[in-house]
C-alpha cells in the first residue's frame, strides 16, 4: 500500500481524528488553521460585539485614522472600518465556502463517478471539465452572474445576490475538483480492498461512500482548501468590480475599491480589508500546504521542508 | 456674477490631516457656506479686474509646452455632433465661437466682434471680426458661420443640440463680414448658446471639400492640432497668426503647445501632478483638494460649476407618481451630509433651491427641504397610504465618484423614515441608456449646463424635455418655461424663473441634492490660468509657463 492511503486512513473520525489531525499538522499548517479560525470566529462575532452598526452613518467620525475608539480608523461616511472588514468577513468567507462547497459536491461527486465506472461516463465528464478548464475563469463568472442577474432590460432568474455569485464562482472550480478527485479515486479503484468488498457482494453505493472515498479524501480535502483561497480572491475581485455583495452591505473587494476614492487622504480604508483578505487566502494556502504534508506525506517543498514534527 | 480668484480660500485649505477629520459634518456646512460669501465678495474685484490676470502678475513669458493631465480621451473630434466634455475641454481651444464666455460668464465678443438685436428680439447681426484666418490659412467668411450654424440645425448631422437652434428662421450673409439671423419667435436664450464652444464656426471649405471633421480639426482658435494617439496623447501646438490678444496688447496664446495626457484613474492624475510629470491636472478628485492644497508648489482652483445633481424620481412609476410621497423623499435627505461624506466637504454646495445652480442670479435658495424633516416625511408618506414605507432600486453609476458616492448617504437617511433601498451600481455605459430609456425607479443623475436658466429647466423638466428622465408633466411649469424662452426682458425673466422653480420644488420630480465643483490644480510655474464656472479651459489662452519644463 502507498503511503497517501495509509496516512488518509490513519487520521480517523471525530474529536480523536481532529486531535490525531492537528498532531499531525506541520506548524505551517497550524499556523494557517489559527489564521482561519479566528477570522471567522471575528466575523461570526463582529454583529454582536462591535460597539458600531456597519451601515449606520456617523457625521462627527468622517475619515479618521487609527485611534482607541476606532482601531483601524472610518470611512468617509463615519462608519467603523474594523467592524466593516469583520462584517464583510461574512460576506466573503461565506461566498467563498459556499462557492467551493457547491464546486465540491457537483465536481467532486462527478469525478467519483468518472473515476469509478470509467468508460464513456468518464470520458463525457471529463470532456465537460476540459470546457469548463478552457473557459477563462473570471470572464465565465461574469457570463454566469449577468446571466442570473439579468441585463439592463429585464431580472434574471437570480437566486439572490450572494447564492448567484457563490454559483458562479463554484462553476470554475468545478473542473479542478472533478480532476482531482477523479486521479484520487483511480488509485485506489483496483486495489484489492475494494474487490475485496465487491466479491463480499457490496453494492457499488456502499463501495463508493465506505471504502473508495475514505482511502481518496486527502488528495480532495488538499484541493478545497487550496480552493477556498482562490475562491476569496474571485469574490473580492468580483465585488471589487461591484458585481458581487452589492454596497452599502460591506466585502472586501467592495471595501477596496470604494477606498481608492481617498487612496492618497487615508489609505486605511483599501488597506485594511486588503491586508485582511492577503492573510486569510495566506492562511487558506497554509492550511493546505500542512494538509497534504499531514495528509499524503507528500510536501510542496520536498527538499527544503522539515519533517512533519513529532508524530511515531 | 461671481467668479473665482486664483486662489480660492476653499473650506479645510489650511486643514490638516487631522482637522479634516474631525471636522463635523455642521462645520464643513458652515465653512462650504462661507465660501459662498467668499465667492461672492471675489465678484466685486473679479470685475474689477480684466479677465485674464491676477492683480499685479508679472509680465507673460513667452514659451513651453504645457503638460496637462486629462481624464480621459475625446468622444469623436466632430464639434457639432458631440456633447462630451472631453472633446469640449481638448477642442475648445482650436475652435472658436461667435461669442464666448468669459470666466465669469459674461458674454464676450468672439469671432463677432459686435452684433446687433432687433427691437422684437428676433432678428441678430453679427459683424464678424476682420483678419481671421483658418489653420490652413484660408480667410473665415460670413459663409463659414452661416454654414456652421446650417449645420448645427442639419437633421443630417444629428448635433444633439439642433433643438437649441430650432428657433432659427434663417440665416444668411448679408456681406463678406456681417450674418443676420431671423428667428420664428424671441428666443432669449440665443446668445448663450451659440457662445457654448461646441457651437463652434466650422471651414465651409474643408467639410465641403470631404473631410471629415471627426478627423481633422482645423479651426480659427489660437491652437491647432497637431497629433492625437487614442489613450495616450494629444497635442496642440500655437497656430501662428491667432486674432487674440491679452490686455495690454500682446498677442496669445503664450504657450508654444499643450499635449494632453490621459489618466482615467483620479489617484493617477493627482500623482502624475505630484511627481511633476504633468504640470496641470483635470477634475481634482474631491479626496484630493484638500491634499494638494497643502502641497506647497501646488496651486488648486475651482469652485462651483454650473450643474446640478440630483436624486431623479420616476414620476410614472408607483408610489412615486404621487407627489406627497415624493416630497417626503425630498424631506428625508439630509443634503449637507451628502456634501460632507460623499463629497468630501469640498466637492460640492448643498442644494439650497431647485436645479438653477447658486452661481445664477436666477437661482432660488429657499427650498422647503433644505433642512431635513424626518417627521414631516413620515407624515407624507402616513397621508399617501404608506406608513410603513416601501421597497424601491436605486440606479447609480459607478463611472462617476459624485454619483455613486451619494447613494451611501441616501440609502442610510431614507431607511429612517421606512423606504427600504435597493442599490444597483451599473457602469455608465450601461446605466445611462436605462435612464434615458425611463427604465429606473429613483436613479442619481445630474447635468450641466452654461448660465442660462433655461439649461437647467427646460430640457430636464418641461415635459417636451429631451432630458426629461424622470417623465415629469405639469402644464403651468410648460407654460412659464415657454414663456421664460420667450422674454428677453430679465426681471420678468426673474420673476417667471422664480415661479418655475417653486414649482418644480413643490411638485418635487427630483430630489435637489447639490451642485458640484470643479477644481484644476497645477504647478506653481504655470501661471495666468483662469477657472471658468462653466467646465471649460478658455483659460488655457492665457495661461503661460514660468519655468517651461526642459525637454519634456
Amino acid at each position: 500500500m502507498s503511503p497517501a492511503r495509509i496516512a488518509g486512513r490513519a487520521v480517523g473520525r471525530g474529536w480523536r481524528g481532529a486531535v490525531a489531525l492537528w498532531q499531525r499538522l506541520p506548524h505551517r499548517g497550524r499556523v494557517g488553521a489559527l489564521l482561519l479560525l479566528g477570522v471567522v470566529l471575528a466575523a461570526l462575532l463582529a454583529r454582536v460585539g462591535s460597539p458600531y452598526d456597519p451601515l449606520q452613518l456617523d457625521g462627527s467620525a468622517l475619515l479618521q485614522g487609527p485611534s482607541l475608539r476606532h482601531p483601524l480608523g472610518t470611512d468617509p461616511y463615519g462608519r467603523d472600518t474594523l467592524t466593516r472588514i469583520l462584517c464583510g468577513a461574512q460576506h466573503s468567507l461565506g461566498t467563498a465556502g459556499l462557492a467551493v462547497l457547491w464546486a465540491l459536491l457537483a465536481g467532486g461527486g462527478a469525478g467519483l463517478l468518472a473515476g469509478y465506472y470509467g468508460g464513456r461516463l468518464d470520458q463525457l465528464l471529463c470532456r465537460l471539465a476540459d470546457v469548463l478548464l478552457a473557459l477563462p475563469a473570471l470572464l465565465l463568472c461574469l457570463a454566469i452572474l449577468t446571466f442570473l442577474d439579468g441585463d439592463p432590460v429585464s431580472e434574471g432568474p437570480s437566486f439572490g445576490r450572494r447564492y448567484d455569485v457563490a454559483l458562479a464562482i463554484g462553476v470554475i472550480y468545478m473542473g479542478p475538483l472533478l480532476r482531482v478527485s477523479r486521479a484520487a479515486v483511480l488509485t485506489v479503484r483496483h486495489e484489492t480492498y475494494v474487490e475485496a468488498s465487491r466479491a463480499l457482494g457490496a453494492t457499488d453505493l456502499h463501495i463508493l461512500w465506505r471504502t473508495v472515498l475514505p482511502n481518496a479524501a486527502a488528495p480532495i480535502f488538499v484541493e478545497v482548501t487550496l480552493r477556498l483561497a482562490s475562491a476569496l480572491l474571485a469574490e473580492a475581485s468580483l465585488s471589487f468590480l461591484g458585481l458581487g455583495t452589492q454596497p452599502p452591505e460591506p466585502s472586501w473587494g467592495e471595501m477596496i475599491a470604494d477606498g481608492r476614492r481617498y487612496l492618497l487622504l487615508s489609505p486605511w480604508g483599501s488597506l485594511a480589508p486588503g491586508a485582511l483578505l492577503a492573510l486569510v487566502v495566506l492562511g487558506c494556502n497554509l492550511l493546505g500546504d500542512g494538509l497534504r504534508a499531514a495528509l499524503t506525506g507528500q510536501t510542496a517543498r520536498a527538499v527544503e521542508a522539515p519533517a512533519p514534527p513529532g508524530r511515531d | 456674477m461671481p467668479s473665482r480668484p486664483e486662489s480660492p480660500p476653499l473650506p479645510g485649505s489650511a486643514a490638516g490631516r487631522r482637522a479634516a477629520a474631525e471636522a463635523a459634518l455642521h462645520r464643513r456646512s458652515r465653512a462650504g457656506l462661507g465660501w459662498l460669501v467668499a465667492l461672492a465678495v471675489a465678484a466685486v474685484g473679479a470685475s474689477a479686474h480684466g479677465q485674464v490676470d491676477a492683480p499685479a502678475a508679472p509680465t507673460p513669458r513667452y514659451g513651453g509646452v504645457l503638460r496637462a493631465g486629462m481624464q480621459t480621451d475625446p468622444i469623436g473630434l466632430d464639434p457639432h455632433t458631440t456633447n462630451s466634455t472631453a472633446t469640449r475641454n481638448l477642442l475648445e481651444n482650436v475652435y472658436d465661437t461667435l461669442v464666448a464666455f468669459a470666466a465669469d460668464g459674461q458674454l464676450v465678443p468672439g469671432l463677432a466682434a459686435a452684433w446687433t438685436v432687433a427691437p422684437d428680439g428676433r432678428v441678430y447681426t453679427f459683424e464678424l471680426r476682420r483678419g481671421v484666418t483658418f489653420h490652413d490659412g484660408a480667410p473665415l467668411s460670413a459663409a463659414d458661420v452661416v454654414f456652421s450654424l446650417r449645420r448645427l440645425k442639419d437633421p443630417a448631422v444629428a448635433s444633439p443640440r439642433s433643438e437649441d437652434f430650432a428657433a432659427i428662421e434663417t440665416v444668411v450673409a448679408s456681406g463678406p463680414h456681417t450674418v443676420v439671423v431671423r428667428l420664428r419667435s424671441p428666443f432669449g436664450p440665443l446668445l448663450s448658446k451659440l457662445a457654448f464652444s461646441m457651437n463652434a464656426i466650422v471651414p465651409a471649405h474643408v467639410v465641403r471639400r470631404g473631410d471629415e471633421l471627426q478627423r481633422v480639426a482645423i479651426g480659427t482658435g489660437p491652437f491647432r492640432l497637431v497629433d492625437y494617439q487614442p489613450q495616450t496623447r494629444l497635442v496642440l501646438a500655437r497656430a501662428p497668426g491667432y486674432w487674440g490678444r491679452d490686455a495690454a496688447g500682446r498677442p496669445l496664446p503664450y504657450l508654444d503647445g499643450i499635449e494632453f495626457r490621459f489618466f482615467p484613474d483620479p489617484n493617477a492624475r493627482t500623482l502624475a501632478l505630484r511627481t511633476g510629470y504633468v504640470d496641470f491636472i483635470e477634475y481634482v478628485p474631491a479626496a484630493d483638494v484638500a491634499l494638494l492644497q497643502r502641497q506647497p508648489a501646488v496651486r488648486v482652483v475651482g469652485g462651483v460649476g454650473t450643474n446640478f445633481r440630483s436624486l431623479v424620481l420616476n414620476t410614472r412609476v408607483p408610489p412615486l407618481n404621487d407627489a406627497r410621497v415624493r416630497q417626503a423623499l425630498a424631506y428625508a435627505i439630509d443634503r449637507e451630509a451628502v456634501v460632507a461624506m460623499a463629497l468630501f466637504g469640498v466637492g460640492g454646495v448643498p442644494a439650497l433651491g431647485a436645479s438653477v445652480p447658486p452661481s445664477s442670479q436666477f437661482a432660488l435658495r429657499d427650498s422647503p427641504y433644505r433642512r431635513r424633516d424626518l417627521p414631516r416625511a413620515r407624515e407624507l408618506l402616513r397621508q399617501a397610504g404608506l406608513p410603513t414605507g416601501f421597497a424601491i432600486t436605486l440606479l447609480c453609476t459607478s463611472t462617476y465618484d459624485f454619483l455613486r458616492a451619494p447613494a451611501e448617504v441616501l440609502v442610510a437617511n431614507l431607511k429612517e423614515i421606512g423606504v427600504r433601498v435597493r442599490l444597483r451600481v451599473l457602469d455608465w455605459s450601461l446605466f445611462l441608456p436605462q435612464v434615458v430609456e425611463r427604465r429606473f425607479e429613483l436613479a442619481l443623475w445630474g447635468e450641466s449646463g452654461l448660465a442660462d436658466p433655461d439649461d437647467f429647466l427646460f430640457e430636464p423638466l418641461h415635459s417636451r424635455g429631451g432630458q426629461n428622465v424622470g417623465s415629469f408633466a405639469d402644464d403651468e411649469l410648460d407654460k412659464l418655461l415657454e414663456a421664460g424662452r420667450r422674454t428677453p426682458e430679465d426681471d420678468e425673466r426673474r420673476r417667471i424663473y422664480a415661479a418655475a422653480q417653486r414649482r418644480i420644488l413643490d411638485a418635487a420630480p427630483h430630489v435637489f441634492l447639490f451642485h458640484s465643483a470643479q477644481h484644476e490644480a497645477m504647478g506653481d510655474s504655470v501661471r495666468g490660468f483662469v477657472h471658468y464656472f462653466n467646465t471649460s479651459y478658455l483659460g488655457l489662452r492665457a495661461t503661460w509657463l514660468q519655468r517651461p519644463a526642459a525637454g519634456r
